[in-house]
């Protein structure tokens, strides 16, 4: 019981430093793009900035319904069966990528719940319109995951890594790795985590809610974006595995900024996708055509090894 | 000095031209007309109303003429001047007329409905002034209201949807809407050509350019040649700065942070360059009949000459992020195109007629200026889509900068003001029309003066015909895609709602 305890502080103090971290570079890249300062530059670099903005936002006016509540219980129930190292894991399971991706779906449908509290019916159909494009985005995400769940042979995310200790499964798919990036950096895009969020409040009320509702919807899409890049480190970059004499678990906070720094870049330098024929031609002409091929290739090269003995 | 100051602005061939089509006009129109007259850059023909549809029918319909655009309509009641003015164009003979029924107020508020009836048989253009409140308010699926669209806070936008698609637009400008010639009333002139500039805050310094220059040559007045230059350098200078804003907007609306923060950037280095020279940013009050208020010393220009490289390299860098955007040009390619036809009989004019393929600028075929003497090109685009209008506008700011380098260069000596007694000034009585190419398109003036009075003032800005040709194009696009075509055809608020 007190190991449960124990890890269930670990993960956490683990995601409250990381939310802490990735919204003062958020905020810091950002405005250092914008040509600005970001952040009061006053004593040390405005590092109690979050905090400060945290308190802020607390102390407005409450906006806060039932799906907030979920919208809170799920984003943090995803880490239960997420491995973030190979011990900080609380159910372990043969079937963890399943729960996972589960979980995941199940917050984004939240969040599309969420939205209803508007009373912009243009704002509602937008945003809903948005979600179910993102949740189109997870189809060549799926068939990515499918390759990678042939080559592992297992659906546990814990072995998916340990069966990484040789090659990095970014260098058996290229193809898959490719396609998985580009639709987690749409649906990062999607989530909007720049301030700016369209995804729950529609493109043209972006300041709509303040106070707790905010501060959780916006915890909620930093979870989301977080277990985007540990499931890509997972899949694809090798997750904890250590590389020499380095810890895996430094390795892991390594990859998982360099990726959350690529993408908030990505994100920066495009600008705002409000085409959605655009969206969906990037994911039907594109995404799911090249996950498509990559699925197709590794099945075709499974059987043709494990079958018939062919490889 | 006499020859010197008595010279006539317009290259006598420009007259000559004029003239010739006058009396082309005369002879075939006849007894249907009072009389015609050349006034600055336009034809004045003065009719009755019952002869305007005839006078149109053989305007348009005679090989010869060709008058198949529609610029503007504007009423002028003030009490003792009531007309109405017409002003088309033919843009196969390169010539405008402006058609002038003179009556009573009474009549204008009882026949203007009539008029327009006429008119919208030659003129597709003229069904915008229609009195169309009723179609609007009972029909549209959606309103978006003018706080909704960034920078155009003068109008409602109803909207008529099939599915995703706009079916119908209206625009409805009769929300903040002043009246013209109200503007100018009581005012002293040199408070005038302070106050014009608010016609079309965006362009800046051109409104100012254009009275005094309709001024000027209503006393035949010659200015020296450094007040030309200084002129020409602060017209080129606002031309950078409004496109640069323009860019920005269209940046704003497309959400490309990095693109919209430099070009603010850029903006910022033009407005110093301004400020340095005027001493104010927006609308600078620079300009004097006979010249300009101040002087450039040397070290303005050392500074614009050093300006100048960095100014050229950043602007292309900005056009190479936005160009490289696969976003930027999937949204803009192919959205909110404005055909050939169809620009020139709406009457659209400036950087939206050239990127139609049109190459029509004024700066080419006016000679106020010394532009004949330096070397630049006008860009023109091929489709006449969003991209085309903002690429055409890239390009105008590069032109710009090689004008502004040759005019630092040919910079000449002597005064920057001829000096005259503007509280004692006599105008014969007689009318004029002036115009002038802003950023946006053609800016024009209509004036009629007495002695020392201004009778009447009309302003007509480019933006009018723009925004009147908006409703054409946003059908058929998507509803997302209306802040950009909007944003891409660069209206400007203070004309639409004082025009």
């Amino acid at each position: 019981m007190l190991i449960i305890v124990k890890k269930v502080f670990y993960i956490l103090a683990l995601l409250l430093v990381n939310l802490y971290i990735c919204e003062y570079i958020n905020n810091k890249l950002t405005a250092r793009m914008d040509l600005r300062r970001g952040y009061k530059i006053s004593g040390t670099k405005g590092i109690g900035f979050p905090l400060v903005r945290f308190f802020k936002y607390m102390s407005r006016s409450e906006k806060t319904n039932i799906w907030t509540f979920f919208i809170f219980l799920f984003s943090l129930l995803i880490w239960s069966v997420v491995p973030i190292t190979a011990n900080l894991i609380l159910i372990e399971m043969d079937y963890s990528l399943l729960a996972a991706l589960t979980f995941y779906i199940i917050l984004i449908i939240l969040l599309f719940f969420n939205s209803s509290r508007t009373s912009y019916s243009d704002a509602y159909s937008e945003s809903g319109k948005k979600i179910l494009i993102l949740l189109s985005f997870l189809i060549p995400a799926l068939f990515s995951i499918a390759s990678i769940v042939l080559i592992n042979k297992t659906l546990s995310l814990k072995e998916i890594v340990n069966s990484q200790h040789q090659y990095w499964n970014i260098i058996l798919q290229p193809l898959g790795f490719v396609s998985f990036f580009i639709s987690i950096f749409l649906q990062f895009k999607l989530l909007g985590i720049r301030g700016k969020s369209y995804l729950s409040t529609g493109a043209n009320i972006g300041k709509e809610g303040t106070g707790l509702g905010k501060i959780i919807e916006k915890f909620s899409i930093y979870m989301i974006v977080f277990f985007l890049i540990i499931i890509l480190n997972i899949l694809y970059l090798g997750g904890w595995q250590g590389i020499y004499i380095i810890r895996g678990e430094i390795i892991l906070a390594i990859k998982f900024y360099i990726i959350f720094v690529i993408l908030l870049l990505m994100d920066k330098a495009l600008g705002r996708i409000d085409s959605y024929s655009l969206l969906v031609r990037i994911n039907w002409k594109f995404l799911i055509p090249i996950s498509l091929v990559n699925f197709i290739v590794t099945f075709g090269f499974f059987i043709a090894r494990d079958v018939y003995n062919l490889i | 000095m006499a020859d010197n100051i008595y010279n006539k602005i317009y290259s006598s061939s420009r007259t000559l031209f004029l003239q010739e089509i006058g009396e082309k006009l005369k002879s075939i129109l006849k007894d249907k007309i009072k009389y015609i007259r050349k006034i600055g850059l336009d034809l004045l023909i003065v009719v009755s109303k019952n002869n305007l549809y005839q006078i149109i029918k053989e305007l348009k319909d005679n090989p010869d003429l060709k008058v198949n655009s529609f610029q503007s309509i504007a009423a002028l009641t003030n009490g003792k001047k009531n007309f109405l003015i017409i002003n088309l164009k033919s843009f196969d003979n390169d010539f405008s007329v402006l058609l002038k029924i003179e009556m009573s107020q009474r009549e204008i508020e009882e026949d203007y409905r009539e008029i327009i009836e006429i008119l919208v048989k030659f003129y597709r253009a003229v069904k915008f002034y229609k009195h169309r409140g009723k179609i609007i308010s009972d029909s549209c699926d959606i309103r978006i209201l003018p706080r909704s669209i960034e920078g155009l806070d003068c109008f409602d936008l109803d909207i008529l949807m099939d599915d995703d698609l706009i079916r119908k637009a209206y625009i409805n400008t009769e929300i903040a809407r002043i009246i013209g010639c109200d503007y100018y009333k009581d005012m002293r002139l040199y408070d005038l050509i302070a106050y014009i500039s608010r016609f079309d805050w965006k362009a800046g310094i051109f409104p100012e350019v254009c009275l005094c220059e309709a001024f000027e040559e209503l006393l035949q007045l010659k200015v020296t040649e450094r007040a030309q230059y200084i002129r020409m350098l602060l017209c080129e200078l606002y031309r950078i700065s409004n496109h640069i804003y323009f860019i920005s907007n269209i940046c704003n609306v497309l959400q490309h942070d990095i693109a919209y923060n430099l070009s603010l950037l850029e903006r910022e280095r033009v407005l110093r360059i301004i400020e340095s020279i005027t001493g104010s940013r927006i609308i600078p009050n620079f300009i004097r009949i006979g010249g300009v208020k101040k002087d450039i010393n040397e070290d303005i220009m050392v500074n614009i000459r050093k300006s100048l490289p960095v100014l050229f390299k950043n602007i292309r860098r900005i056009e190479r992020i936005m160009i490289n955007d696969f976003l930027f040009i999937e949204r803009s390619r192919d959205t909110g195109t404005i055909g050939k036809e169809i620009a020139l009989e709406y009457g659209v004019s400036g950087p939206n007629l050239r990127a139609s393929g049109i190459r029509h600028d004024l700066r080419k075929v006016k000679d106020s200026f010394f532009y004949k003497e330096l070397s630049f090109t006008i860009p023109v685009g091929k489709s006449g889509d969003c991209l085309d209008r903002i690429s055409v506008r890239f390009s105008e700011i590069l032109q710009s900068l090689r004008i502004i380098n040759q005019i630092i260069n040919k910079f000449p000596e002597g005064d920057f003001i001829k000096k005259i007694n503007v509280s004692h000034l006599e105008f014969q009585s007689s009318e004029i029309s002036y115009g002038i190419e802003c950023p946006h398109g053609l800016f024009k003036i209509y004036l009629e003066v007495d002695k020392n009075n201004i009778n009447s003032l009309l302003v007509k800005g480019p933006s009018f015909n723009s925004l009147i040709l908006s409703e054409e194009i946003l059908a058929g696009n998507k509803i997302e895609d209306i802040d950009l075509i909007l944003a891409s055809l660069d209206i400007s608020p203070g004309e639409i709602i004082s025009s």
